[in-house]
C-alpha cells in the first residue's frame, strides 16, 4: 500500500517541538532561575524566587520585582505603604516598604490594593532587615490589557472571516471568490 | 498590499499574544501551576524571533493554496518593474509565512518599547541573560501609558486603510463607468 506524506507534516513537527521545548525550557528556568544578571547601572529584574535564592548576593542591589501584592496597609501619618508580595507556586512571600509614599509615588492609595499586580523598584534588604525598600511602584492593568487584546483578536477574527472563506472541514483557508474587478472592497 | 494581505501581517501582529488566552483560562479557574508552567513558558517562547518563526511556519499552513500568485491591488510599483530590492519585496509578500514573520516582527519591536519588568522581550530566546533583554524603556507593560504612545500607530493604521479602501471604491467607479 503506498504511504502519502502529507507537505505539512514537517511544519506541525517543527510547531509541536518549538511548543514543548518552550514549555520546557521555561519550566526549568522556573525551578532552577538562571543566576541575576544585569547590564550597567539597571536594577537586576528578578523573580521572587530567584531574590530569595540570591538574598545575599542581591542584598543593598536595586531589584525590580513583578507580582501580587497582598495584606496592604498605608500608614498616612508616617506615609509609609507596607504589603507583601507574593509567589503563590512557591509559597513565597517578600515584604516590602515604601517610606514617603505621597511625594514619591503618583498612585493614589486607593490603586494599590489587595491582589494588585504591581512592579516595584526598590533596594533589596531581604538579609539584613528582611523586606524590599521601595523606591517606585507602578500598578499593571492586566484586566485592561486582556480586554484590549481580546478586542483585538475578535477584530482579527471578523476580519478574516470577511476576506477569506474557512473550510473547516478541510482545515484550509481559501481567497473569496471576487465578482468585483481587483482593488475594490 | 492586498487586503487579504494586509490580514495576514495582522495575524501575524497579534500572533505572539494568542497564548495569551492561556492565562486568561488560567486566571479564570485559578490554576497556578498551569499558569507557571504552561502559560508563562509559552508565552516567553512566542515572543522571540524564533517563536514568531515557529509560530508563523504553523498558521502559513492555513493560507498558502489562497495567496499564491496573487497580484497586488493597490500597486504603487507595477510587478516586474522597479528596482531590484521593490521587485524582491513584491515577490516575497507573495508568500505568507514571510507576511506572518514580518507581523510577528513588528509586533516585537513594539513590546520592546516597554521597561523590560514584568517579563521583557527576550529576541535571541532562549538567550536569556540580562545582556539579551532589550528595551527603549519607553512606557511601562500592561499599563495606561502604553495605550497612550501605541494610539498614534493605530489612528495611522487606521488611515491609511481608509485610503486604501477610498481609492479602490474610485477605482471600481472608474471601472464601472468604462464598461
Amino acid at each position: 500500500m503506498k504511504t502519502v506524506k502529507h507537505p505539512n507534516s514537517l511544519k506541525i513537527g517543527i510547531f509541536c517541538a518549538f511548543i514543548m521545548f518552550s514549555i520546557f525550557i521555561g519550566s526549568y528556568w522556573t525551578f532552577y532561575p538562571p543566576m541575576p544578571t544585569r547590564v550597567g547601572n539597571d536594577p537586576y529584574n528578578v523573580s521572587l524566587k530567584s531574590l530569595v535564592d540570591n538574598a545575599r548576593m542581591l542584598e543593598g542591589q536595586e531589584v525590580v520585582i513583578t507580582s501580587t501584592a497582598r495584606l496592604v496597609h498605608w500608614n498616612a501619618s508616617a506615609d509609609v505603604m507596607t504589603f507583601h508580595v507574593h509567589d503563590d507556586y512557591f509559597g513565597i512571600t517578600v515584604p516590602v516598604m515604601i517610606e514617603n509614599w505621597t511625594s514619591s509615588n503618583v498612585y493614589p492609595v486607593s490603586q494599590v490594593t489587595n491582589g494588585s499586580t504591581v512592579v516595584i523598584r526598590g533596594t533589596c534588604y531581604l538579609q539584613s532587615k528582611g523586606y524590599i525598600a521601595g523606591i517606585e511602584l507602578h500598578v499593571l492593568l492586566p484586566d485592561l490589557v486582556y480586554l484590549i487584546s481580546i478586542t483585538g483578536l475578535v477584530a482579527i477574527i471578523v476580519l478574516l472571516f470577511h476576506y477569506f472563506k474557512v473550510d473547516f472541514k478541510k482545515l484550509v483557508i481559501t481567497r473569496k471568490k471576487q465578482d468585483s474587478p481587483e482593488g475594490t472592497t | 498590499m492586498t487586503k487579504e494581505k494586509r490580514v495576514l501581517f495582522l495575524i501575524g501582529n497579534v500572533m505572539p499574544d494568542f497564548v495569551r488566552l492561556l492565562y486568561l483560562i488560567s486566571s479564570a479557574i485559578n490554576f497556578q501551576s498551569f499558569t507557571t508552567l504552561i502559560a508563562v513558558p509559552l508565552n516567553n517562547g512566542s515572543h522571540s524571533l524564533l517563536g514568531v518563526l515557529a509560530y508563523a511556519v504553523f498558521i502559513s499552513i492555513f493560507f498558502e493554496p489562497s495567496l499564491a500568485f496573487k497580484q497586488s491591488s493597490f500597486k504603487v510599483i507595477k510587478p516586474g518593474h522597479g528596482p531590484a530590492i521593490v521587485r524582491k519585496w513584491q515577490a516575497a509578500t507573495e508568500i505568507p509565512l514571510f507576511l506572518l514573520v514580518i507581523g510577528g516582527v513588528a509586533h516585537l519591536f513594539l513590546d520592546t518599547f516597554m521597561w523590560p519588568f514584568g517579563g521583557g522581550i527576550y529576541w535571541l530566546y532562549p538567550l536569556n541573560g540580562a545582556e539579551f533583554l532589550w528595551s527603549f524603556k519607553a512606557w511601562w507593560p500592561s499599563s495606561p501609558d502604553a495605550i497612550i504612545f501605541l494610539a498614534p500607530f493605530f489612528v495611522v493604521a487606521l488611515i491609511a486603510e481608509l485610503v486604501m479602501a477610498l481609492i479602490g471604491k474610485s477605482k471600481a467607479r472608474k471601472h464601472a463607468l468604462l464598461n
